[in-house]
């Protein structure tokens, strides 16, 4: 567990409720998975290697008159022979073949500008999406006049970033059919650094009929899974249309449990994000699940008694299974 | 002939420091830096996307904005700003973000003496709050003189009636030891060198070399300080609790 602060969310809590959290918080910090105290450094610390001639430097060090020198605050990384330190807390950094999830901001000539919560606003550039028919054909003047078509201001779109250049700017594609135009749903802001890259960022909850993507960047989306909407998937069959299913920004219309679900879920995300717990599929639903098992109303989930609730649970899960760990 | 301070201090003491950071949720990084009644808070956001004229395809720019606590920024604040741009510059690893930008913001909310370098020491902990890259960080003193005799961290009234008035920024110094030859350059150890000074009034040359002893010496007392409260905010718990 990383020690983070929850910006944005406040909680009331009574003085039995903030003991209980600052025993779950002790109770976590001893539990083994966490990082040593020794692993901490400030900036122009040195950091101890045996031998700096062979020690790969990454981001975060810098090298003074043959010491190693932290330029970050945080926790140094070591992979074999390279040397990071991880800061606390920073802006999304893009990877090649991160899934996102973005807000357009500008259309502009061939290409659209996208919101990720990163340093500069990155480029989707009109050679990089799926054209409506679906064929492979070069860009004509025609689709230039027509981008507002396909994605306009505000829009939310999921995307893979393409490549990183050397001027630190950005560029995505969506060639896929899973990536697009998303609706139906809710986005998440979290801290980008909660958020783990994985195998898989699209997923699908059966059990609630809800999609979820999360995005490297910190921005979550979960929306009606889309085979449990009304609309007709043979259609697009029919119009040859291999974008997503639906590339209109109308919204369908969704049945209360599932719109309830959604609720659910986001609020899960918002609490394990207010105590700084990793954000993944296993941690969503099990932080879903117990507020069901509980009997937490929706609206109660953002309250103090759940959020040290959760804390709780974890703290016994971890101290419990240690050694299966 | 040592005048008696007006609230009580002697010569060399300085005021209580309190530090606090992240209490901005919007900005990327924020701390709050109190030198007992002289308080200001700095905001940093960044590095952000910047347009057009003013970004420099080499390097990351540094913009900083000062904000008084009563009235408009005038050509005061316009000097406090460059001098903090001049400084800020030197610790920030600006070759890491090219075409980009990095605004400092600072918010003056009571200025009893040394509004400068309480600003200066806030917004060098909220760039480290920010996860924004830095060579190493800085400590600020200021001291007045009257007299021959140097006295350090004054408060407003003494500002207004010594002779000379100093403002001294150091690095901070790293936490280990290095080995007695140190960092050199041209034969000065790089921990003793003076990143800025901003000097008024009426000085004489061995005052001014006895004002930059003791500011050194409480230059590391301040270093110190700052590197004990950003270990407490790396472990310490962080929610934020409305009692």
């Amino acid at each position: 567990m990383e020690d983070v602060s929850s910006r944005g969310l406040h909680f009331q809590l009574s003085d039995s409720q903030r003991n209980r959290l600052r025993k779950s918080r002790e109770l976590l910090r001893e539990a083994p998975g966490n990082y040593h105290p020794s692993a901490f450094v400030n900036i122009a610390d040195p950091i101890h290697v045996e031998n700096e001639a062979t020690v790969l430097k990454g981001h975060g060090t810098q090298v003074l008159d043959g010491q190693l020198l932290a330029t970050l605050s945080g926790v140094v990384e070591r992979v074999d022979q390279l040397v990071t330190v991880k800061p606390l807390r920073c802006r999304y950094n893009a990877e090649t073949g991160d899934v996102v999830v973005g807000r357009i901001t500008e259309v502009g000539t061939k290409r659209w500008k996208v919101d990720i919560n990163f340093r500069q606003d990155v480029h989707l550039m009109l050679s990089a999406v799926n054209l409506p028919g679906g064929i492979q054909r070069r860009r004509t003047v025609i689709d230039e006049l027509n981008m507002r078509s396909l994605f306009e201001e505000n829009d939310l779109i999921s995307a893979e970033v393409q490549s990183v250049h050397s001027d630190g700017s950005v560029h995505l594609h969506t060639r896929s059919l899973k990536y697009g135009k998303l609706t139906n749903g809710q986005l998440v802001k979290v801290p980008p650094y909660l958020v783990k890259r994985l195998k898989q960022h699209f997923h699908n909850l059966k059990s609630c009929a809800v999609d979820m993507i999360i995005g490297c960047n910190g921005y979550i989306w979960i929306c009606a899974a889309v085979d449990s909407l009304p609309s007709n998937p043979e259609i697009e069959k029919i119009t040859g249309d291999s974008g997503a299913p639906e590339m209109d920004s109308c919204n369908e219309s969704i049945s209360l449990k599932v719109r309830e679900n959604i609720c659910r879920l986001a609020n899960s995300i918002r609490v394990l994000s207010a105590l700084g717990f990793l954000i993944y599929p296993d941690t969503i639903i099990d932080t879903f699940d117990a507020s069901i098992s509980k009997g937490v109303a929706i609206k109660d989930m953002l309250g103090a008694e759940f959020l040290v609730m959760i804390a709780e649970r974890e703290a016994s899960r971890r101290t419990k299974n240690n050694y299966m760990l | 002939m040592v005048h008696d301070r007006p609230d009580g201090r002697n010569p060399n003491q300085l005021r209580p420091l309190v530090c606090a950071r992240g209490l901005l949720h919007r900005a990327d990084g924020s701390a709050r830096w109190s030198q007992d009644n002289t308080i200001v808070i700095a905001a940093v956001y960044g590095p952000k996307a910047i347009s057009g004229r003013r970004e420099n395809p080499a390097r990351a720019v540094l913009e900083v904005i000062w904000k008084p606590k009563m009235g408009m920024a005038g050509p005061s604040e316009r000097e406090a700003e460059f001098i903090l741009k001049r400084t800020l510059e030197y610790i920030v690893l600006t070759a890491m973000h090219p075409n980009t930008a990095i605004s400092v913001i600072i918010q003056v909310v009571s200025d009893d003496g040394g509004a400068l370098s309480c600003a200066m020491n806030a917004a060098c902990s909220a760039l480290v709050d920010a996860g924004i890259p830095l060579k190493g960080l800085i400590a600020v003193t200021c001291a007045v003189d009257k007299d021959g005799v140097i006295y350090l961290d004054p408060i407003n009234k003494e500002e207004k009636e010594f002779h000379g008035h100093a403002c001294l920024v150091f690095p901070g110094k790293p936490m280990s030891s290095f080995a007695p030859a140190g960092l050199a350059l041209d034969s000065e150890p790089i921990e003793r060198g003076i990143v800025t000074s901003v000097t008024k009034g009426i000085l004489s040359a061995e005052d001014y070399l006895n004002c930059l002893e003791r500011s050194r010496a409480a230059s590391v007392k301040i270093a110190e300080f700052a590197r004990s409260s950003l270990e407490k905010a790396q472990r310490g718990v962080e929610l934020v609790v409305a009692s």
